[in-house]
């Protein structure tokens, strides 16, 4: 085994480039300058330095031209596969080059011998079946060692591939495989839908023969059909290794497609290779002693990427499975003794949100580094990093299929800055410009790169004439490669990316970085997902207005109330300019093949536009949801106020109505409308509030009103100051007499209750507590969730004797608070629990296993929960929102199942629900242990959660029983 | 340039030799001058006039095309090509070092002021009628209110616009604005010009029936 080199390879090519350039580079900035001003004398050290085997001439770098036109050593030749497969001095031909994990068959391993020679004898086959140089292949399959094998193969033999994933669909396999006009089809039929065969043969004319990769039985195609595993190369030893142009063609990669079909890009050889090896030694410092994973899918540039990894000698870790929960990755790291792990944002995050700490589960001892990319990494995603998996770089890494390679990404030598990409890409010039290609620093701007570079593709296929590759990306600025991400850099040489300036809005003239909004949502814990796209606004013909697509976390409920939450939280975060017009609740944001988001899919749908390319999109059936969403009466929820049953919203706000219209002058206000733009000053302002604390009796602090200073704001303002300093304590349901408090679900909502709350008959005012189980990012434990509740419950019935309901998770916060006003020696009146399951901690160990046994029935019953989790096992790259859910609830599960309840002195009425399964009643006996004054009633219904969809004891059907229940008690 | 028609300039040196040009401007245009104003102003300023009611609307155009050739004139370029900002605050900002900018409406009269390094702030404010009601609005500090009840009531609504311009004119400076409480922000009630919260505050001259103030700190005094 080889020791990790101490001293990076940049340092050894940094000593290179200063006897080059004949002065000293000392810092990264002085490296990158020099290599990006003197790119002659940077990319042929770097071809020389590098050891690559090439022939011919190094004596040309560039031609005459800018970053359209120029080309790279013209007189260079190589061969990709022969550059990633040669014997490496000092690395053991032994050595695993690649090892295949799969989900359904044994890991296989090769060492860099075994790969070369199976290359060498598949490229025997490809060439017995007539393919031939300049010749182009389809190669569809999982990411696995014979897709590398095929691949390099046809490299070898000067043919271009393009790879795609087999359970893609035969409309966006053929959008894409149409436009290359390949002279031979590869497939590897897993996972692949029987009649994708026949329609790829039949869209695909060009093709001559059809070579399958898997064991099943060969399809009867109408044109030759073999399988790999039956041919035998051509005798003797053929010409595979011969040397080819810089530029032969040697991938086609795919745009998304989102904004028409998708474009098919061809990247040469040489640039591929070279860009690869500077990215993989200079900036990762990959070598041989490295095992590198990352998680990506035929279908993405991230998978060619990963391959030439093999040039550097690196072991590559190819996995073809699902992706079952946080763990499957982190697992596959710990096994395979992986040293850089590369994942996305997304995959963090479903860690972060299952409260999964990958340290504490697997053995990260050989981990050194963990590259992300595909979406904006942030800020947190590096604290979470830092503590759940140690002390290595995250590197946040950022380019495109575009150029196959990245802009922005790792630099060995610095330290990572939270939230930001550590450094530009050696050799490419990119910079952050405005509107007016100005370069900016320390602000957003339109990511270019002003200079030539080798991986530009050589061009687009179906382009003649390159019309379509220069309105691509040459046409914002002319002779600059603009690549339509919003990035910005700070003097240091770092980056943040800040998503795709085609999904920047532009309402009204203003442009808002969806970016900000996205941020902001981030605090609004009912949304699982959210998407701010621009609409033309139908009632101001050529005035555009913004429209936000949310999608809900299973329990969360879409009203009035969390679309002005959802607003307040945009007009505090982020500004007046980011608070959408229209919110309007989604099951599901499109979604291309990659998992990438398309904003343009959804902005046609919500302009009820055709959308241009449905079958570059995974999920496509979405677009018809949204389009109805949009086009719902109730839609915009950015007129109707607040007015949700129990509340004094409504009154308040006729209430205020009056004192608004005085001070200003008798104006009329919508509800929404600003004081500002109706006219109102400053300080006719401290006139309003006078006057509403004259006569609401209700003081609002001065910035509370600035926040939100419309009617309807400052009905919400109002109602949170009578909560007096508690919003987390929300009156739900006005009375006399001491308060009765319903304790909010694991994410705080209160929605649940909202039936019981009008039914409940009694005099007395109901409060909701709302004090959800994550904290500033952070999953509490019942106690800590317990004490806050009593906290707040503190600031409106500062004694006791206390009245405490709760249902499910909110019971287990409840008993908490019953527990620690006991200690306290704060008398609890009444602690009422709707069927809680005592926690996992509280059981017995047979009480225990007969849950778990009763848990996996309920889940094998609900079928809509199961139907999520194989939904999402199919996407590996991205979490749905229903796996997020899972995340959640599995989350809460743990927080709740490790709590232990304290023995309860007082009574406890318990009411159960009728539908529970018997072999849950003795989990009766373990609250009857803690608390032995246990009254239960039986109330109709069933437990209902997010794996249970029938109707709970709190649903509309059930919830009269109960209520009279709660109410008998409350007399 | 027909705005400048409309705005008379007060070159203004302040006691702290610092160096302010505070112009007043007539919000009261026809359509057509509004719509020539309109044409110096960025897409989002626009946006920003439009969100307002009509004569909200008017009055912001024009303060802000004013605030746009005054500083054109300063930094001789076109107005459209000032480089204004506004901040997430509401503050406007001019990307050049050592000018800074403030601007208020008050009915039909506003203020744009330019300073050249120091920071600044105005605010213009119509006189209403004295009323009591004034000491239960939460902006004057125990202190103003006694001071304020002890002047003669002829001079009280002119004193407490000046105080509310004084504090408003100091508070937008600092660039808090209202998110500070003005209690917190003592004036000298009846005195046109003295030091609050270590700025420089005086009289604006505007026409009856208007008050105004101007705020001012050099760069290197200013302490927050």
């Amino acid at each position: 085994m080889t020791l990790a080199p101490t001293v990076p390879q940049l340092a050894g090519f940094r000593a290179r480039c200063e006897e080059v350039a004949g002065a000293e580079l000392p810092t990264p900035g002085a490296l990158h300058a020099f290599s990006v001003e003197q790119p002659d004398r940077f990319w042929r050290t770097l071809l020389e330095w590098s050891e690559l085997p090439w022939c011919g001439s190094a004596d040309v770098v560039l031609t005459e031209g800018d970053v359209e036109t120029a080309r790279f050593f013209p007189d260079v030749r190589l061969n990709y596969a022969e550059a990633l497969l040669r014997p490496l001095p000092g690395v053991d031909d032994d050595r695993p080059a690649v090892t295949s994990v799969h989900a359904d068959r044994p890991v296989e391993r090769l060492s860099r011998g075994q790969l070369r020679a199976e290359v060498q004898r598949t490229a025997g086959v490809l060439a017995g079946l007539g393919l031939r140089a300049g010749d182009r292949v389809v190669l569809v399959a999982p990411n696995t060692a014979r897709t590398v094998v095929v691949t390099l193969a046809a490299a070898a033999l000067g043919a271009a591939v393009a790879t795609a994933v087999p359970d893609m669909g035969a409309a966006a396999l053929l959008g894409r495989f149409e436009q290359v006009e390949p002279a031979l089809l590869v497939l590897d039929r897993a996972g692949m839908a029987d009649d994708t065969v026949s329609a790829l043969v039949a869209g695909l004319p060009t093709v001559r023969r059809l070579l399958v990769l898997d064991d099943r039985a060969l399809p009867a195609a109408g044109l030759p059909v073999d399988r790999l595993a039956d041919l035998d190369g051509l005798p003797g030893p053929g010409p595979v290794w011969e040397r080819r142009p810089f530029d032969t063609p040697l991938f086609v990669m795919f745009s998304s497609g989102t904004t028409g079909p998708p474009k098919a890009m061809v990247h040469g050889a040489g640039g591929t290779l070279l860009e690869h090896v500077k990215e993989h030694r200079l900036h990762g410092d990959l070598s041989p002693a490295d095992t590198l994973y990352f998680h990506t899918t035929t279908a993405w540039m991230m998978w060619n990427w990963q391959v030439s990894a093999l040039a550097v000698g690196a072991h590559v870790v190819l996995y073809d499975g699902p992706v079952s929960g946080p763990e499957t990755l982190w697992q596959l790291v710990a096994d395979h003794g992986v040293t850089v792990f590369g994942t996305s944002p997304a995959y963090l995050q479903l860690c972060q949100d299952g409260a999964y700490r990958p340290a504490d589960a697997v053995d990260l001892s050989r981990l050194r580094a963990v590259l992300s990319t595909g979406a904006v990494l942030h800020d947190w995603q590096f604290d979470w990093v830092a503590e759940a998996i140690g002390p290595l770089p995250l590197q946040s890494v950022s380019g495109g299929t575009d150029i196959i390679g990245c802009f922005v990404l790792g630099s060995p030598e610095l330290p990572v800055r939270r939230g930001r990409c550590q450094v530009r890409s050696l050799g490419l010039d990119v910079a952050a410009v405005d509107e007016d290609g100005r370069e900016v620093v320390g602000a957003v701007g339109e990511l270019v790169c002003r200079r030539p570079f080798p991986s530009r593709p050589v061009g687009f296929l179906r382009d003649p004439d390159g019309a379509r590759f220069h309105a691509a990306y040459f046409a914002a600025h002319p002779g600059t490669w603009t690549h339509g991400d919003l990035v910005d850099f700070d003097p240091d040489g770092s980056a943040r990316l800040h998503g795709r300036s085609d999904g920047v809005l532009n309402v009204d003239g203003l442009r808002i970085g969806p970016s900000e909004v996205y941020t902001a949502l981030r605090g609004v814990p009912e949304l699982a997902d959210a998407m701010a796209v621009e609409q033309r606004d139908p009632d101001r013909p050529g005035s555009s207005r913004m429209v936000l697509l949310v999608v809900l976390r299973p329990g969360a409920r879409f009203d009035d109330d969390l679309a002005r939450g959802i607003r307040r939280t945009l007009r505090q975060e982020a500004s007046a300019a980011h608070v959408p017009s229209v919110v309007v609740d989604v099951p599901e944001l499109p979604l291309t093949h990659n998992g990438k988001r398309s904003e343009r899919a959804a902005r046609d749908a919500v302009n009820g536009d055709p959308v241009v390319n449905a079958a570059a999109l995974r999920n496509p059936e979405c677009l018809e949801a949204i389009r109805t969403a949009v086009r719902a009466p109730d839609a915009d929820v950015a007129a109707p106020v607040h007015t949700g049953p129990g509340t004094p919203d409504t009154d308040v706000l006729e209430d205020l109505r009056p004192l608004w219209r005085d001070v200003l002058g008798g104006s009329r206000t919508g509800p929404e409308d600003d004081f500002f733009d109706s006219g109102g000053t400053s300080r006719q302002v401290m006139s309003l509030l006078r006057r509403v604390r004259l006569e609401l009796g209700v003081d609002v602090p001065l910035p509370e009103f600035l926040a939100e200073p419309t009617l309807a704001g400052l009905t919400g303002a109002v109602g949170r100051a009578r909560s007096a300093a508690a919003p987390e304590v929300p009156l739900l349901r006005a009375g006399h007499g001491r308060p009765v408090f319903v304790l909010g679900d694991a994410w705080g909502q209160l929605n649940s209750y909202a039936a019981l709350v009008q039914q409940v008959d009694t005099e007395r005012p109901i409060h909701g507590i709302r004090v959800p189980l994550t904290h500033e990012g952070r999953r509490r434990s019942v106690v800590e969730v317990a004490e806050d509740a009593v906290a707040r419950l503190r600031l409106v019935q500062p004694s006791g004797p206390y009245s405490l309901l709760g249902y499910s998770f909110g019971g287990l916060v409840a008993y908490a608070m019953a527990t620690a006003l006991q200690a306290a020696g704060e008398p609890v009146g009444y602690l009422g629990l709707i069927d809680v399951l005592p926690p996992l901690a509280a059981l017995t160990p047979a009480e225990a296993r007969a849950r778990r046994w009763v848990g996996r029935v309920e889940t094998v019953l609900s079928g809509e929960g199961r139907a999520a989790l194989t939904r999402r096992l199919r996407l590996p790259a991205r979490h749905d929102s229903a796996a997020t859910e899972d995340e959640f609830f599995q989350g809460s599960y743990e927080a709740a199942n490790c709590w232990r309840p304290a023995p309860y002195a007082g009574p406890v009425t318990y009411y159960l629900a009728e539908g529970r399964p018997p072999l849950v009643g003795n989990s009766l006996a373990a609250w009857r242990r803690v608390a032995p004054h246990l009254l239960v009633t039986e109330v109709p219904g069933h437990h209902g959660d997010h794996n249970d969809s029938r109707p709970s004891v709190l649903s509309a059907r059930f919830v009269g029983s109960l209520a009279a229940r709660v109410s008998a008690t409350l007399r | 340039m027909p705005l400048a028609s409309t705005a008379a300039t007060c070159a203004d040196t302040t006691a702290a030799g610092a160096d302010v040009a505070v112009r007043l401007v007539d919000l009261t245009a026809h359509d057509e001058a509004t719509a020539r104003a309109a044409s110096v102003l960025t897409p989002a300023e626009l946006a920003r006039a439009r969100r307002g009611t009509p004569a909200v609307h008017r009055r912001r155009v024009l303060l802000r095309a004013a605030l746009r050739v005054a500083l054109a004139a300063e930094l001789g370029v076109s107005p459209g090509a000032v480089p204004l900002r506004t901040a997430p605050s509401g503050r406007p900002g001019v990307e050049v070092p050592g000018l800074d900018v403030s601007c208020s409406a008050g009915g039909d009269l506003g203020l744009v002021a330019v300073g050249r390094d120091c920071r600044v702030g105005v605010d213009i404010e119509q006189v209403t009628p004295w009323t009591t009601d004034v000491l239960g609005e939460r902006w004057l500090s125990p202190v103003e209110q006694c001071a304020l009840t002890r002047l003669p009531a002829t001079a009280r609504a002119v004193a407490t616009a000046r105080a509310w311009t004084q504090k408003e004119a100091v508070l937008k400076a600092r660039g808090t604005g209202l998110l500070e409480d003005p209690r917190t922000t003592v004036t000298p009630i009846g005195q046109q010009a003295g030091t609050v919260a270590g700025w420089s505050v005086r009289d604006v001259p505007v026409p009856e029936g208007w008050v105004a103030s101007l705020a001012v700190a050099r760069n290197e005094e200013r302490t927050r």
